[in-house]
């Protein structure tokens, strides 16, 4: 299947992702965002975080850039969509996802009681812990197995939130240049003017293959891995400073994080960008002034390591 | 100098110091090195009662004790805390101010009575001389903190490096098991090879862990270098003292102020401090002459936290007694101060918190710059004035502390 | 008046045992160049070997430090390598309580060194 390009829903400003098939591709092109979502019944849970996925500003300006995504307005495309509901649609919704969840609920209740009785006369037998291990398992498989597929398969259906099959349709409506444009300016709105070279320091890694993710809670912009976070630990924590002339990188930063990196493994890069009264017009928020003016060459960074003696 | 003041009799400054000193008895000794938290030493006279004969004994005491009241640094007192202040001289470094005490009875003085300043050829206690001796010509037997810390890295580097060998002898042994082609014998054989290098690992850790550092009974086998030579002086053979106590500006305005120290031109301790400070009320050198204030007032001993990219440390004790318990950054009620991104103060707690210590923010309330320049341009005495303008600032504090919800969670 | 750049390579010396460190006088400021000590007590694995050409920049704590100065320092010590960048300078930073840290400085994204 070709590719398609990803609708980003802007909600507050913030990129937002609620397809899990549009998750998967982007963490395919090495953007992982971080999941947010907690669930309407559970709000209180907050370990195991679910859809929607939150993008960072400079994730999504990559994205779009290099035409992966495009940007839709998430409140309207909402509201889009809730006028094409008819009453009996959302009735017959409601009505078939209860019907589903009372009967699912009841058939895996069942057979998880039957596993558990199967596993307590097995206890009583005689045999080695391996060999009950073994038993235990095809039991498992038995009885409990076709719930942990297939459930799966229906909980990413349910949750694409998406009963509705005009929503593609619906959201590349957007995807004209006037509403890119206008999108663009509000997805950079919330950020200073260190955005720029955040994002040249940013766009420099990503080409030289690292995945980025926030970095605040090791005190830098981003954290980068050499390849997905699932298989790799963090190599580099990353900062930049705004003005490669006169920005003052800061000898405590300097300290401090040179030794938080060397503490955890890693180096801490600080970057910016050469040019720098081309790329203040960029500040405003004007897509094609940090499109055009962003070269390789004009990114500088160096990375900090404790030296380990003195 | 004379012989053993400079460090040499100073076993107890170290954790896994040579000879194994029981708990209490080394808490002991450190009490005995390290009686007093400020260079100040109190005279102990006797209570006066009703019987009259109580006056006459408090009554000598009064004039026995008079005369040690204005000390002359006097040799064989020399880790004893006097109340001559110590001599001090200043020197800038580009645009950096540093205080330097250079006397050996001053040094010893001001290290031993409330830990101020630091040796500038040592991590604390200036003891390069001990180290540089016993390196260049073999002279001492009792080990430097410095010392054992090379010591402890380069147990700690023997360990990795073993370890890395042991993960690649590991690797090794795995790709050959999964080759068919590879004979049973071979595998059996480096599977013992491997189990036997991971026993050592192991021991090695467990050494590493407990093991006091053991004291070299040689000295250290390194070379003498050609810059060692030129220390030594070619007719008397003594080291030549390369290392002096460097204080921190705002322990030099601290120590003026309670009459511990007399820098030469600057009389007082204001014009210590005028000296160190840019004229603004919220000028960061002030500020920190302010905080480090608070806490020696507060009793504890403050010490820079560079290393861990705080502004103070504040040990209970001092160094050679506990390690320090919290990190001290400072923030002020002004804007665009240091430590007011969200991302500096993360990484600063991550790194503090690292070293299991707590980490408290300085809060600042910083005057008017009216209010400020009033105090400076006005007429009282220089030494009242330093406690005027001080009684402009506030400090609070408040600590903070990295907590991850699904980790931190009762 | 002692320079930053004496203080700096005083503690190289005579506390972190360097040797033949000499002074290399940049058109902005004074760097350092020498060896560390052969038995090196630097916390590094074998993937760091230091050479015996290390340049250290002295730096101090209160200074204003900006990716164009470093990148200058790195840009300087290179014109007298026949035009090659040196992969780290050591920044030296001397602190006011008279304490120097060292930290590596490399040139570009480094990997990290195994701990």
């Amino acid at each position: 299947m070709p590719a398609k390009c990803v609708p980003i829903s802007l909600l507050n400003n913030t990129p937002l992702v609620f397809d899990l098939s549009h998750v998967k591709q982007l963490r395919e092109l090495g953007v992982c965002g971080v999941l947010g979502g907690t669930l309407p019944t559970a709000p209180q849970q907050n370990v195991f975080l679910g859809l929607p996925l939150q993008l960072m500003v400079e994730d999504a300006m990559w994205l779009l850039e290099q035409k992966h995504a495009y940007l839709v307005p998430g409140r309207r495309l909402y509201d889009c969509l809730a006028a094409t509901l008819l009453r009996q649609d959302i009735l017959a919704i409601q009505a078939a996802k209860q019907e589903m969840t009372d009967e699912k609920t009841r058939e895996r209740q069942e057979a998880s009681r039957k596993f558990k009785i199967k596993v307590v006369e097995l206890n009583t037998l005689k045999i080695s812990k391996s060999e009950l291990c073994n038993r235990i398992k095809q039991l498992e498989a038995e009885y409990l197995g076709e719930f942990k597929t297939e459930d799966l398969d229906e909980i990413i259906q349910d949750n694409s939130a998406f009963y509705f099959n005009n929503y593609q349709s619906f959201a590349e409506s957007f995807n004209t240049p006037e509403m890119q444009h206008s999108l663009y300016l509000q997805l950079l709105a919330n950020r200073g003017t260190d955005l720029v070279s955040s994002y040249q320091i940013y766009r420099h890694l990503r080409d030289q293959g690292y995945y980025l993710a926030p970095g605040l809670r090791f005190g830098g912009k981003f954290v980068a891995y050499p390849g997905d976070p699932l298989r790799y630990h963090a190599h580099l924590i990353v900062d930049s400073v705004q003005n490669y002339a006169e920005s003052d990188i800061g000898m405590m930063s300097l300290v401090t994080n040179g030794r938080l990196a060397t503490g955890v493994k890693k180096c801490w890069v600080i970057g910016g960008t050469k040019n720098a009264e081309n790329k203040a017009k960029g500040e405003a928020g004007d897509l094609k002034t940090v499109e055009s003016n962003a070269t390789e060459q004009d990114v500088v960074c160096f990375s900090v390591e404790w030296a380990g003696f003195g | 100098m004379p012989e053993g003041s400079t460090g040499g009799s100073r076993p107890e400054t170290t954790p896994g110091s040579a000879t194994a000193i029981p708990k209490n008895n080394k808490r002991r000794n450190l009490m005995e090195l390290y009686p007093f938290p400020l260079p100040i030493t109190p005279i102990y006279l006797p209570s006066i009662t009703n019987n009259p004969l109580s006056w006459l004994v408090a009554g000598y005491a009064y004039w026995t004790a008079f005369p040690k009241l204005a000390l002359f640094s006097d040799e064989s007192r020399a880790n004893q805390p006097s109340l001559t202040p110590v001599n001090c001289e200043y020197e800038y470094i580009s645009s950096a101010i540093i205080f330097k005490v250079t006397s050996p009875s001053g040094m010893i003085t001001l290290w031993r009575s409330g830990f101020f300043g630091k040796g500038s050829l040592s991590r604390s206690d200036p003891s390069w001389s001990t180290r540089t001796a016993r390196r260049v010509m073999g002279v001492g037997t009792v080990l430097t903190s410095e010392e054992i810390t090379n010591l402890r890295r380069q147990e700690r580097m023997g360990f990795k490096n073993a370890r890395d060998r042991v993960q690649q002898m590991e690797l090794e042994l795995r790709r050959l098991m999964s080759q068919e082609t590879t004979p049973e014998k071979i595998i059996k054989e480096r599977t013992a090879v491997l189990e036997a290098e991971k026993t050592k690992l192991a021991e090695l850790r467990a050494d590493l862990q407990k093991k006091p550092v053991k004291l070299a009974t040689t000295p250290i086998d390194e070379e003498i270098r050609e810059e060692d030579l030129q220390l030594v002086h070619p007719v008397t053979g003594e080291l030549t003292q390369l290392e002096y106590l460097q204080l921190m500006p705002c322990e030099a305005v601290f120590l003026t102020l309670i009459g511990c120290l007399k820098v030469p031109a600057l009389p007082t301790s204001w014009s210590v401090l005028q000296m160190v400070v840019s004229g603004s009320a919220n000028c960061e050198e002030l500020i920190r002459c302010i905080v480090y204030h608070h806490y020696r007032s507060l009793g504890w001993c403050v010490r820079s936290g560079i290393k861990f990219g705080t502004d103070f440390l504040l040990y209970k004790g001092g160094p050679p007694f506990t390690h320090a318990e919290h990190g001290i950054i400072i923030m002020q009620n002004q804007k665009g101060c240091r430590n007011t991104r969200w991302v500096d103060i993360s990484g600063t707690a991550r790194v503090v918190g690292g070293v299991k210590k707590n980490m408290i923010i300085a809060f600042v309330d910083v005057p008017e710059q009216d209010a400020y320049a009033k105090v400076v341009d006005g007429k009282e005495h220089d030494e009242v004035k330093l406690g005027v303008l001080y009684g402009l600032y506030k400090v609070t504090e408040v600590g903070y502390r990295r907590w991850v919800p699904s980790r931190n969670r009762e | 008046m002692t320079s930053l750049a004496e203080i700096v390579a005083t503690n190289l010396v005579h506390y972190n045992l360097w040797t033949a460190v000499e002074d290399v006088v940049l058109s902005s400021r004074t760097v350092l160049c020498g060896a560390p000590p052969p038995t090196s007590v630097i916390a590094t694995d074998s993937s760091t070997v230091l050479s015996d050409q290390e340049y250290v920049l002295p730096l101090l704590v209160s200074e204003k430090l900006t990716l164009a100065t470093l990148d200058g320092i790195f840009r300087e010590i290179a014109e007298r390598r026949a035009g090659v960048r040196p992969e780290k300078v050591i920044g030296g930073i001397l602190n006011t309580d008279g304490t120097v840290v060292y930290y590596f400085i490399w040139d570009g994204v480094a990997k990290p060194r195994k701990n």
